[in-house]
């Protein structure tokens, strides 16, 4: 076999990547951080236990799950209500939640856990310790939760199409980590190699409240028909994942983690053009690429949204994932640099939509190539923290005019382009989007505007001799101080900035949540609005009672066929 | 008392210092440098609030380059140790001395010390009336005289700085602390800080609560 070639001049240019329409036409990939939890959950034969299950008829109550692996153990803590339906609301705003949940850092006592029950179900309003690595909320869907409890109490597996169409019984409104609220601070979890990436913490939260969801309904339906409740079939338990909903937010999260960003996009853009250089393609490895698009064919037709901007863009999908077929035939893999030729294919083919899927795809043959990159997706950011007072105004200038000619570009001056503003609401304490021509609160604004504020710090930079240090700029202009640290990391992470103005009228704040979500490895985008969106968590994926079987590593892409 | 992570200390005081008056950046610096002390389990949360309202109240001037040297621009006010201690990270490569008259918490200037002593990889003295530090390198630090205790109590002082020169008897050989994950804060410090988080927020309005978070149709399914 021919040596791979190097990868030089096939990693795709962040002014390609980083676009909002590109980072927002995103989909999972092997890198996901919910994929790479259950491989190594499998390989290191984690154990799921039920210590606790003490819930009611009405599914009020306390339940753990305890997982175990090499050298500790997480409890989750889950903590059931019986909510009346008007207070149900998937808003991170609300008040009052079908369950709520607590990762416990090891295995809690009972003191613990009546800690927590004080605690946990008040969300925001409660306190937490160290123990707790993550909490969380859920909503039981209105449309299925009941009706699956009705059907499994009276002995029957309920409507496949209706259990399709949602694709989750609760659906999760925040996951918090990193300190939220009193809770854990990622320093205590990072040197941990189960924990270490990116999110891990999170995904074993929401993996193991799915768990939690099937062992509800099947209890409930228990208590309610008595010896004639069926258990819900394995299959359609496959089927089942978590929903989530998610909103501004989350937006903010991307701008403000810049060097987390770039190592994230760095790792996948990676992974691609190393595959692009592999000289050929192995049979495995096709069946593979094919084994995917068939079950995302699949996947497709299940996913369903109203939303009047994606539902054509996944009509077209459709249209593109024939093409797709049609081009990787047996003589285009027989092809020098195969993967290469359907990615270039792909870009001057078919739709953005389309493209993104084929990095997920190209990607999905070559675990050797990819997986091992997911440990590069974790940053320190303090490294890219303190600013090189000794840089000269001239050299910044020169990187911003390499990086940012995206932003230069747009002139401010035109309303379109300035008309919104990014600001914390002080009812909700949560990110929101202002009109400035209209709205009070601009003076408030968040520094999200990183195209008009390079500008702003260009035209000071241009106003200096040129020989003068940053350190003489900013003793004089300390305005700009957060964006010179911006240009300057960026200079080392070119993946670290989204390239478009996120104050325009055109910005579409839940292509920035489809970006980290399809990091996340959620599925089913179905945009609600242009600010929020609900998708679905590890649909498909095994159960923790599955996890000793072979394992599936490409279960996200669902069966491929129908199993009943 | 109030038990908190490192992450929210950082987010209250990044949000706090902007609400004092802070730039962006320069509150981004003092996040950052309570993350610092909170972590070596040195006392923030009040110095942050006394230098976050003389902040707010326009008792704190600012610095200028005269070419040579950084010096105090406002006469009569007293030194702002985040603006000190930007200049110190900023300036360290090119100065050898640092001068910052009545400096509001001294303490504050240890994370930048850490911090520019790690850009250039020489020591950093720290000298005010009897007492000297030294912050070196690689997360060590020496106390000369007298106490780490005893800096954190001293609320205003004039400060001299070297950089890179160090007697050998003074050479920095302590390591910092064990860092703690979480920190015990005086609510009532809690409360002054929150008071200027207060700062940056906008109130709602009808028009905000309809389009904000982009709700107006049904949420529940």
């Amino acid at each position: 076999m021919q040596a791979a070639k190097s990868i030089d001049g096939l990693m795709r240019p962040p002014d390609q990547v980083m676009r909002l329409d590109r980072l927002g036409s995103m989909h999972q990939t092997r890198l996901s951080f919910m994929r790479e939890l259950l491989r190594r959950l499998h390989r290191e034969r984690w154990e799921v236990s039920r210590p606790v299950f003490d819930i009611g008829p009405r599914g009020a109550g306390v339940a753990t799950y305890q997982a175990s692996g090499p050298e500790r153990a997480y409890t989750l803590v889950c903590f059931a209500h019986d909510l009346p339906p008007e207070l149900r609301s998937d808003r991170v705003i609300a008040e009052v939640w079908d369950a709520t949940f607590s990762l416990f850092d090891g295995v809690p006592t009972t003191i613990d856990i009546d800690r927590l029950g004080q605690n946990v179900p008040r969300q925001e309003a409660g306190r937490y310790r160290q123990t707790e690595l993550v909490l969380a909320r859920a909503n039981r869907s209105a449309r299925l939760f009941d009706n699956v409890v009705a059907c499994l109490a009276k002995g029957c597996q309920p409507d496949t199409d209706a259990l399709d169409s949602v694709g989750y019984l609760m659906r999760t409104t925040a996951v918090y980590g990193n300190g939220k609220f009193g809770i854990a601070d990622r320093d205590r979890i990072a040197g941990r190699p189960e924990l270490a990436g990116p999110f891990q913490a999170e995904m074993l939260t929401v993996w193991l409240i799915r768990a939690f969801t099937i062992d509800l309904v099947e209890h409930m339906a228990a208590l309610a028909g008595g010896r004639i409740a069926a258990r819900l079939d394995r299959r359609l338990c496959r089927r089942l994942g978590i929903g989530n909903a998610t909103g501004l937010g989350m937006a903010p999260f991307l701008v403000r983690h810049p060097a987390l960003i770039h190592n994230w996009m760095a790792a996948r853009e990676t992974a691609l053009a190393r595959v692009r250089a592999l000289p050929s393609a192995s049979r495995q490895q096709i069946d593979c690429f094919r084994s995917a698009l068939r079950r995302f064919s699949l996947h497709l037709s299940r996913w369903t949204t109203a939303d009047p901007v994606l539902a054509p863009r996944l009509a077209t999908l459709a249209v593109d994932l024939s093409l797709i077929y049609g081009f990787t035939s047996d003589a285009a893999f027989a092809a020098q640099l195969p993967w290469d030729a359907i990615c270039r294919w792909a870009e001057k083919t078919v739709s953005l939509e389309a493209r993104e899927l084929v990095v997920s795809l190209v990607l999905e043959p070559h675990p050797a190539i990819a997986d091992p990159l997911f440990e590069s997706m974790a940053t320190d950011e303090l490294a890219s923290f303190t600013i090189d007072g000794r840089m000269s105004c001239q050299a910044l200038l020169t990187l911003i005019d390499r990086s940012y000619a995206w932003a230069l570009a747009t002139d401010f001056s035109r309303r379109e382009e300035n008309r919104l503003f990014w600001y914390v609401s002080e009812e909700k304490l949560e990110p929101r989007l202002g009109e400035r021509a209209t709205e009070a609160g601009a003076e408030l604004e968040q520094p999200l505007a990183v195209a008009r504020d390079v500008k702003l710090l260009r035209e000071a930079l241009t106003a200096c001799d040129p020989a003068a240090s940053l350190a003489q700029l900013l003793i004089r202009h300390p305005e700009h101080r957060h964006t010179v640290r911006r240009v300057q990391l960026e200079s080392q992470r070119p993946y670290a900035e989204i390239r478009d103005n996120l104050i325009g009228s055109g910005v579409r704040p839940i292509d920035l949540l489809r970006c980290k979500l399809s990091f996340f490895g959620a599925t089913r985008f179905d945009p609600r609005s242009d600010k929020w969106l609900r998708v679905t968590m590890f649909q498909n994926a095994p159960h923790p009672n599955e996890m000793p079987d072979s394992y599936d590593d490409g279960w996200i892409w669902g069966p491929e066929e129908v199993p009943c | 008392m109030l038990e908190v992570s490192l992450n929210e200390i950082e987010n209250l005081a990044l949000k706090s210092a902007r609400g004092s008056g802070f730039d962006w950046g320069l509150a981004e610096e003092a996040a950052r440098a309570a993350r610092w002390l909170a972590a070596r389990n040195l006392s923030w949360s009040g110095s942050l609030a006394a230098i976050l309202e003389a902040n707010a109240a326009g008792r704190l001037g600012g610095f200028a380059w005269t070419g040579t040297d950084v010096v105090s621009s406002v006469d009569d006010l007293d030194s702002c140790p985040i603006r000190g201690g930007a200049c110190l990270s900023d300036f360290a490569p090119v100065l050898a001395r640092l001068f910052l008259p009545r400096t509001l918490h001294p303490l504050w200037l240890l994370p930048f010390a850490d911090t520019a002593s790690n850009l250039i990889g020489v020591p950093i003295h720290l000298r005010w009336s009897e007492h000297r530090m030294v912050v070196g390198p690689n997360g060590t630090f020496g106390v000369v005289a007298p106490s780490l205790q005893h800096l954190s109590m001293v609320s205003r002082a004039d400060l001299a700085m070297e950089i890179g020169i160090v007697e050998a008897t003074d050479l920095p050989v302590e390591k910092w602390a064990r860092r703690a994950t979480s920190h015990m804060v005086p609510e009532s410090d809690w409360r002054r800080l929150q008071h200027f988080e207060h700062f940056t927020y906008v109130p709602a309005s009808e028009t905000s609560r309809l389009s904000g978070a982009g709700a107006g149709i049904k949420d529940n399914d």
